[in-house]
């Protein structure tokens, strides 16, 4: 039904630049012969079972050569395109991720990579495939320039109230603490893209 | 302000014409050539957007690109065709105007032969 409308939209503004003169015979019967063909088409399909018939060109053959390449062109580009949707698509996830992984407590710099199940054809897109994310818990270079002199007073106080056994507490609490932002990572974006947290892989560095 | 533009290139075509073809009838005839070509030149950069929206409106359609450009190509055979059919009337060549406009339709015609086609397939596939 919408199509319909729209097609006689289409022919009516194709018939507001239709030229005033002798030729407006030829081109009118041509337009009503473009609309019968397109109203029939649906019709046609509904008998044939999605069967769409194939244009006669068998007059020109130069002409159904250049068809030909034009609609395998047009297919590579749309093919092109869902692909470069695609990737778009992927890339907003990442980041959208990205921000909320940032949200955990814990986390300084974060990097995601996510991998879509499917083709390259937007119709064969699935879902997610699996989700990749690089937590990094410390400062990167640029901001720890500016915090630096605190690092040493913290290394020293451990080492002074420590010693040998308080490095082996302070792995074990630090796999204690990767272990929470692992398991709240992967609660925020199951939760927030209704994935599977098996798919999702926290890893730390 | 296109129009006032095209507007005024047709009165001052229109008018060096006048003057001129008390004289010179060769040169008045070139005038109104010249005039009509860039008017004609000037109205054919802006059909650019109009064909965008009619291809944009035929995928929304799901129509066809095929028999869509085929219109549009007629469309553009007819108004060429006038346009030279005019300029020769303008020269006196009523002849050759209507020779023109013969070969238009013939044209017309032939891009409209796999519409054709394609419409008689339909209904003899429609009929048992």
């Amino acid at each position: 039904m919408r199509n319909v409308v729209i097609i006689v939209l289409l022919t009516t503004f194709i018939d507001l630049i239709m030229p005033s003169s002798s030729m407006q015979r030829f081109v009118k019967v041509v337009m009503g012969l473009f609309i019968l063909v397109t109203l029939l088409n649906p019709i046609l399909n509904l008998f044939t079972k999605g069967q769409d018939f194939e244009v006669m060109t068998w007059q020109l053959k130069t002409s159904t050569s250049t068809a030909n390449t034009v609609l395998a062109q047009s297919d590579k580009l749309t093919a092109t395109n869902q692909s470069l949707f695609l990737e778009n698509y992927s890339r907003r996830i990442e980041g959208q991720m990205k921000a909320l992984v940032k949200l955990v407590k814990g986390v300084k710099e974060v990097e995601v990579q996510v991998e879509l199940k499917g083709g390259k054809q937007l119709g064969t897109l699935e879902g997610i495939a699996s989700i990749l994310v690089m937590v990094d818990t410390q400062e990167t270079e640029d901001k720890s320039s500016s915090i630096k002199p605190v690092e040493p007073v913290r290394i020293h106080s451990k080492e002074r109230t420590a010693g040998n056994e308080g490095a082996k507490d302070t792995q074990a609490v630090l796999d204690e603490e990767h272990k929470r932002m692992e398991r709240e990572i992967k609660n925020t974006l199951s939760n927030y893209f209704g994935i599977n947290p098996k798919i999702i892989k926290v890893v730390f560095s | 302000m296109e129009i006032l533009q095209i507007v005024g290139i047709g009165l001052i075509g229109a008018i060096l014409a006048v003057f001129v073809k008390e004289r010179n009838k060769e040169i008045a005839l070139l005038i109104s050539m010249a005039t009509g070509l860039l008017i004609f030149l000037f109205a054919v950069s802006k059909v650019s957007a109009v064909v965008k929206v009619l291809e944009e409106l035929a995928s929304r359609a799901n129509i066809n690109m095929f028999y869509l450009t085929t219109v549009l190509k007629i469309i553009g055979i007819a108004y060429i065709a006038e346009f030279g059919a005019q300029v020769c009337k303008d020269a006196g060549e009523g002849s050759i105007a209507t020779k023109i406009e013969l070969a238009a339709k013939i044209l017309v015609m032939v891009l409209a032969l796999p519409i054709i086609v394609a419409i008689l397939e339909s209904v003899l596939r429609l009929i048992p």
